[in-house]
């Protein structure tokens, strides 16, 4: 019997759903690495340095964005192992429509793994509870965009053995703008200034790459699938 | 008269500078098994891929009569290591836009006999069965898609002796129901099926 396409995806998410919760480890992978991180930032690092906000959010989202990165990558390369990517290309809905769920999926779940960073670096870092939102805000927005890089770059580099470094190499520069419109808005929420256009260019930015992002991604996987690997 | 589902005309595709398919033809209609069989490289897998549209040729054309025919299993399992063999199952025919009951589910899996209670059908991650058992489960998977024609890539490979019996009845089923099946196989079809040498 045929379903329709809101039953499917309705199923879609649900099942993901199930398999980001079964599959905790993943998720923990990039909470521990940033804990590490942050927590030998704050031993090494002067008091003068990480007292300076701008500083200390830079340490905070370069760690995150590879942190993302990482786990990201590991998530798509899992399922090309498991040969999942030759399958959602023979799905009925097109590819660039899984893409973008992938993309809404691994933005939400990492959001949640963020949110948790954030809070371990602010007390890293002794640093004021009123900065958890603009910096929660600068990652929401941002993270569609994260995703979006993380998943093309990803399925480029998924037929070389060693892409995990290749992958911090050539997406963390694109990254670089949005990292720096995080870090304003953090700077402006500091000092007590209105942050709302900062967050209306993260949020164009972020909406461009849903609208794109997904087709390039689609691409980026036939051109994996035609490597033959 | 049998429908014809598949029309190939003149395929050629090459890697690298490297002709690895040139000029196939063929047609495969409802009821048919067709055989891919070769030597190491010559390109069985290649000519698969091809006809469920994963590669494109360089030359010739393949004609679907109708979109969304087939399923595909290649030689990755293609299935979530850490969901359990059901969880697999409903995942794919979700993926095919079908609507499978977790009875219909567990159904298919009992047919493919894994040697497993449903309750580790039900609930233990795939990644802790055999890997025989992981071919059975994606070869479970495609039947849950209920296309009518299945493109199998060495579907036996890993199986024991009783596994590809049972395999093969479940193809016989799936012709007898009007299906078809493109296979690459080391195992020899008998005289009633076309076989093709790359």
């Amino acid at each position: 019997m045929k379903m329709t396409n809101v039953g499917f995806f309705k199923k879609y998410i649900y099942f993901e759903s199930l398999f980001a919760l079964k599959q905790l480890t993943v998720w923990l992978q990039p909470i521990l690495m940033m804990t590490l991180f942050i927590f030998l930032s704050s031993l090494i690092l002067p008091y003068t340095v990480i007292s300076e906000i701008y500083l200390a959010g830079l340490i905070i989202w370069l760690n995150c964005l590879c942190a993302l990165l990482i786990t990201n990558d590991g998530l798509v390369r899992q399922e090309w192992t498991e040969g999942m990517w030759e399958q959602y290309a023979l799905w009925i809905q097109p590819l660039y429509v899984i893409c973008l769920f992938k993309i809404l999926w691994l933005s939400f779940f990492c959001f949640l793994v963020v949110l948790i960073c954030i809070g371990l670096a602010l007390v890293a870092f002794n640093l004021p509870y009123s900065y958890f939102i603009p910096m929660a805000l600068g990652f929401g927005l941002a993270l569609p965009v994260i995703s979006t890089i993380a998943l093309i770059s990803s399925l480029l580099m998924i037929t070389s053995q060693r892409g995990g470094g290749l992958l911090l190499m050539l997406a963390l520069p694109l990254l670089v703008p949005v990292m720096l419109l995080g870090l304003i808005i953090l700077e402006k929420a500091h000092y007590g200034e209105q942050y709302l256009p900062e967050c209306a260019l993260l949020l164009a930015i972020s909406l461009i790459a849903l609208l794109l992002g997904p087709f390039a991604a689609s691409g980026a996987i036939k051109v994996s699938l035609s490597s033959g690997q | 008269m049998l429908a014809s589902l598949l029309d190939v005309q003149n395929l050629t595709f090459s890697r690298d500078d490297q002709l690895i398919i040139q000029d196939v033809n063929l047609k495969l209609t409802e009821g048919q098994i067709i055989y891919v069989s070769g030597s190491n490289g010559s390109g069985k897998s290649t000519l698969l891929k091809l006809l469920a549209n994963l590669l494109n040729p360089d030359f010739g054309t393949i004609q679907w009569s109708q979109a969304y025919l087939y399923a595909y299993l290649g030689h990755k399992i293609s299935i979530k290591h850490f969901a359990s063999p059901l969880e697999n199952i409903l995942y794919a025919s979700n993926g095919y836009l079908q609507k499978c009951a977790p009875v219909s589910a567990m159904a298919i899996l009992e047919r493919l006999q894994l040697g497993e209670s449903s309750e580790a059908l039900k609930k233990r991650p795939t990644v802790s069965f055999s890997f025989g058992q992981q071919r059975k489960i994606s070869m479970a998977c495609i039947m849950a898609s209920f296309r009518p024609v299945w493109i199998l890539d060495e579907p036996f490979t890993g199986l024991d002796e009783v596994a590809k019996t049972i395999l093969n009845e479940c193809f016989q089923e799936k012709i007898k129901q009007g299906g078809a099946i493109m296979m690459a196989s080391h195992i020899a079809p008998d005289k009633h099926h076309q076989n093709i040498i790359l």
